[in-house]
């Protein structure tokens, strides 16, 4: 398949004084239809990487090539066009008074007519669920909601990739759980790439590949069973521990040999009820 | 510190067309040194709940006893001065409320309110950093400039040095990375070990839950459900399926041997007391242990 | 506080909330001009009648409009003691002291006064109560768009306007967050003497002040991120549409002036 997203050696730096850059020679590919997730500790850079890609901030080293156009400032509405990204904090990317007119702001901004753009509104919002909510402000929402009314507002601009900055991350855990099954349905219909940042253990087992981000450079690229067969060591990378690493540490403490690499709680279960009864 | 809550109801605008009843109802206590979680789902009324142990929002009905002091709804607010004092205050994303010029002066804000004075407020907020761990070269520096984490443990060291006898904590590792959950949930379990602080938590970690509290109490649309240990909560399965409660991941996944024929003591909550169980049945080790 | 109802909106179903909010911002503003017209107790008459039968059908209650106005009768009682006492001599002096008259001019003059006054501060809440801010914004919005061509950048105000109007009541929640924070940290507000009050509004404002920073940051990168430019290049969601009740309220509108304007004293 080919590469939608292909960024070579970025570097960049909030001030040209930081010793440190924020980003450090980075270079990555990410395939059409693939799920990426990064992941590192909070202040990794991870944030900073998605936003250089969407062409937020104005790096100087290196080049980011999305679906085939150069990021440029010349080019960089262009790149727009073809990604959605939804940030951490559900009130602060709420622009619209009312449902209907948050998921029509990026239509306006590309200056749809209005006739297209209600019937566009309209399907977007059903397809987050959010239809009989169209008129309500967004006071009156919980976060979960607001985060499916951004969704909705990216789902009528129909891009090609889809990153999530943390986006489930404010959310309580039946918000997250939603947002995620909302996030895998929509990625199977629309054929979507998705870039998600994030510490949630079942967001990232979602991906296809994890990059673990760390001070501003790329540590790590690994199958998600791989670098969860890390085990406890998974807290430094930012990512929290799978469960059936931390019983192996605990039966591994208590004198037990316990099988290497990552195992689903399904191949745990398994693994223990032969044990067990292996008498 | 105690804090026994006796048919505690309150309602929101009270006795205006927009009056929306938030609580009602709600008798539990909390002993002294206690470790209570607070679970339900958004809106159930657990803010609501925490902010009428110190008395931000007074009882529309019923009575509060916090240690010796008693909070109804004729309660005026210059009794209440005292009590705030006693009662720490954890909200969520507290970094919002920093303010100060430099670190030590925000954190040494709380105590100098209830009279204390600037020199000992001053030598407390340098105490409060290293308990919150951060040393004291951050003393001089504006919170402003720290990174999220940091200004989070610098808003609860304000919260600290009043030094407090209940700690409360909405949601208080919400927004930080699995490393910084832990090393709060860990500041937390070290302060109520060593200082007898009572805790009261409000979270939406079963793992937490498990992990740190004596008891829990699961609210719903304001109603208190149960108030019991996270054991006795965590052990029906046809209440908690009823409840729509969260189960710790360790809990389930036990559960799930359960079916197969694994029997357990107790249904293990936490991986370290599954673990613990598994060993007793493991074959060639079990024998030695019975 | 919660009695104080000016420039609050009480979402209900009436004729008057559906209006076009062009219309009612252009009648509440013609209102202004007609109620300074009127000057025969007759032409007042019809005038509050029209109010009335405005109220009425917005479906408010009476008494809640009136409850709602009780804080505003101090500013009108100043007002129409002032011109009642030192009013121009005229007529029969019912009162003198020193530089302080009553006199039949003054009565007159003080009542008139006070009808002005209830009359357009219960047109204007009207408005406000039947009309969401941020209708009133899109409406002005559109009232104002001549005005791009003597280079007002109508399109920016409006956006900067519609934002406003969004961000107003996360931030009242955020102040009440912060004030709880403060209150448990030891902060008494509205207590103690003016400079006490005065000091101890710097927890609160500081981190209020901060926090809408931080929220303008995130929300210019989620703009940007949507494609927002600039604000003349954008259709528009929203739109408002003349419909026949608003034509026909300004014929009934229209017939009130001339009624008024008939039995003024010209």
């Amino acid at each position: 398949m080919e590469n939608i997203i292909d960024v070579q050696h970025l570097s960049y730096r909030y001030q040209d004084t930081d010793g440190r850059p924020a980003l450090d020679d980075i270079s990555f590919t990410v395939r059409a239809g693939e799920w990426l997730a990064l992941v590192g500790h909070n202040g990794s850079g991870k944030s900073t990487l998605a936003r250089a890609v969407d062409g937020l901030l104005p790096f100087s080293e290196g080049t980011v090539v999305v679906g085939g156009i150069q990021l440029t400032p010349e080019t960089v509405w262009e790149v727009r066009e073809k990604i959605g990204m939804i940030f951490q904090n559900p009130d602060n990317q709420f622009v619209g008074a009312t449902v209907e007119d948050d998921v029509a702001f990026g239509l306006e901004n590309r200056q749809i007519s209005r006739a297209e753009m209600v019937p566009r509104v309209k399907a977007a919002l059903d397809e987050v669920g959010m239809q009989a909510f169209a008129q309500r402000e967004p006071g009156a929402l919980s976060g979960g909601q607001k985060q499916r009314v951004a969704l909705a507002g990216i789902v009528a601009i129909a891009p090609d990739i889809l990153i999530l900055d943390e986006a489930t991350s404010m959310l309580d855990p039946q918000g997250r759980r939603d947002m995620l099954a909302l996030v895998q349905r929509l990625r199977e219909e629309k054929h979507l790439t998705v870039i998600s940042i994030t510490h949630d253990i079942d967001e990232a087992a979602s991906a296809d590949r994890i990059l673990v981000i760390d001070d501003g450079k790329l540590v790590e690229e690994a199958k998600p069973a791989e670098i969860f067969a890390q085990g406890e060591r998974l807290v430094h990378l930012g990512l929290d521990v799978p469960f059936t690493a931390k019983l192996k540490q605990a039966l591994q403490d208590r004198g037990i040999t316990v099988p290497t690499g990552y195992q689903t709680t399904t191949e745990m279960e398994e693994w223990l009820w032969q044990s067990l009864s292996n008498t | 510190m105690a804090i026994t809550f006796e048919h505690v109801g309150y309602t929101y605008q009270a006795g205006t067309p927009m009056a929306t009843p938030a609580l009602s109802d709600i008798s539990f206590t909390v002993p002294d040194h206690g470790y209570l979680a607070i679970i339900g789902h958004t809106g159930s009324g657990k803010s609501t709940l925490i902010q009428q142990i110190n008395a931000l929002l007074k009882p529309t009905t019923g009575k509060i006893t916090v240690d010796g002091f008693t909070i109804t709804p004729q309660t005026t607010n210059a009794d209440l001065k005292p009590l705030r004092r006693h009662v720490g205050m954890v909200f969520q994303f507290p970094e919002s409320q920093l303010f100060e010029e430099t670190i030590q002066r925000d954190i040494a804000f709380g105590p100098q309110n209830f009279g204390v004075s600037e020199a000992e407020a001053n030598q407390r907020a340098l105490e409060m950093l290293r308990t919150v761990g951060l040393d004291e070269s951050f003393a001089k520096r504006s919170p402003f400039e720290l990174s999220g984490g940091q200004m989070r443990r610098v808003a609860i060291a304000g919260v600290l040095a009043m030094q407090p006898k209940v700690l409360i904590l909405d949601e208080p590792t919400a927004g930080l990375d699995p490393q910084g959950r832990l090393e709060m949930m860990t500041l937390f379990n070290r302060l109520h070990q060593e200082q007898g602080l009572t805790i009261i938590l409000v979270t939406h970690q079963m793992e937490d839950v498990a992990t740190y509290a004596d008891e829990v109490a699961v609210m719903q649309a304001g109603k208190l459900l149960t108030c019991a240990t996270p054991q006795e909560v965590f052990s029906d399965p046809a209440w908690v399926q009823s409840s729509d409660i969260a189960v710790p991941r360790a809990a389930k996944f036990a559960q799930r041997l359960g079916e197969r024929g694994v029997k357990w003591d107790q249904l293990p909550l936490t991986a370290d007391q599954l673990a613990d169980q598994l060993v007793r049945q493991w074959p060639g080790t079990g024998a030695k242990h019975d | 506080m919660t009695n104080f109802i000016f420039g609050r909106y009480l979402p209900l179903n009436s004729i008057v909330h559906r209006l076009d909010p062009r219309s009612k911002l252009l009648l509440s503003f013609c209102y202004l001009i007609v109620v300074f017209l009127a000057n025969s107790w007759l032409s007042y008459a019809i005038l509050v009648g029209f109010t009335l039968a405005a109220i009425l059908s917005s479906k408010i209650s009476l008494g809640f409009f009136l409850k709602g106005l009780r804080p505003m009768l101090w500013l009108i009682a100043f007002t129409v003691v002032v011109q009642l006492l030192f009013s121009p001599a005229g007529g029969h002096v019912y009162f003198h002291w020193t530089i302080l008259n009553i006199t039949q001019a003054g009565l007159v003059n003080s009542g008139v006064i006070f009808i002005r006054f209830l009359l357009i501060i219960m047109m204007s809440t009207l408005l406000t109560l039947s009309t969401q801010p941020l209708d009133i914004a899109t409406g002005l919005s559109s009232l104002m768009k001549p005005l791009r061509w003597v280079r007002i950048p109508v399109d920016t105000l409006a956006m900067m306007l519609a934002i406003a109007l969004r961000f107003v009541p996360t931030l009242m929640d955020e102040a009440t967050k912060i004030m709880n924070a403060q209150r448990a940290r030891g902060v008494d507000f509205g207590e103690g003497g003016l400079i006490k009050q005065a000091k101890s509004f710097i927890p609160l404002m500081v981190p209020l002040f901060m926090s809408a920073f931080n929220r303008a940051e995130d929300l210019s990168t989620a703009m940007e991120a949507r494609g927002y430019r600039d604000s003349e290049h954008r259709s528009q969601y929203r739109i408002l549409t003349w419909q026949r009740r608003d034509t026909m309220t300004w014929l009934v509108f229209l017939m009130v002036v001339a009624a008024m304007l008939a039995t003024r004293r010209w």
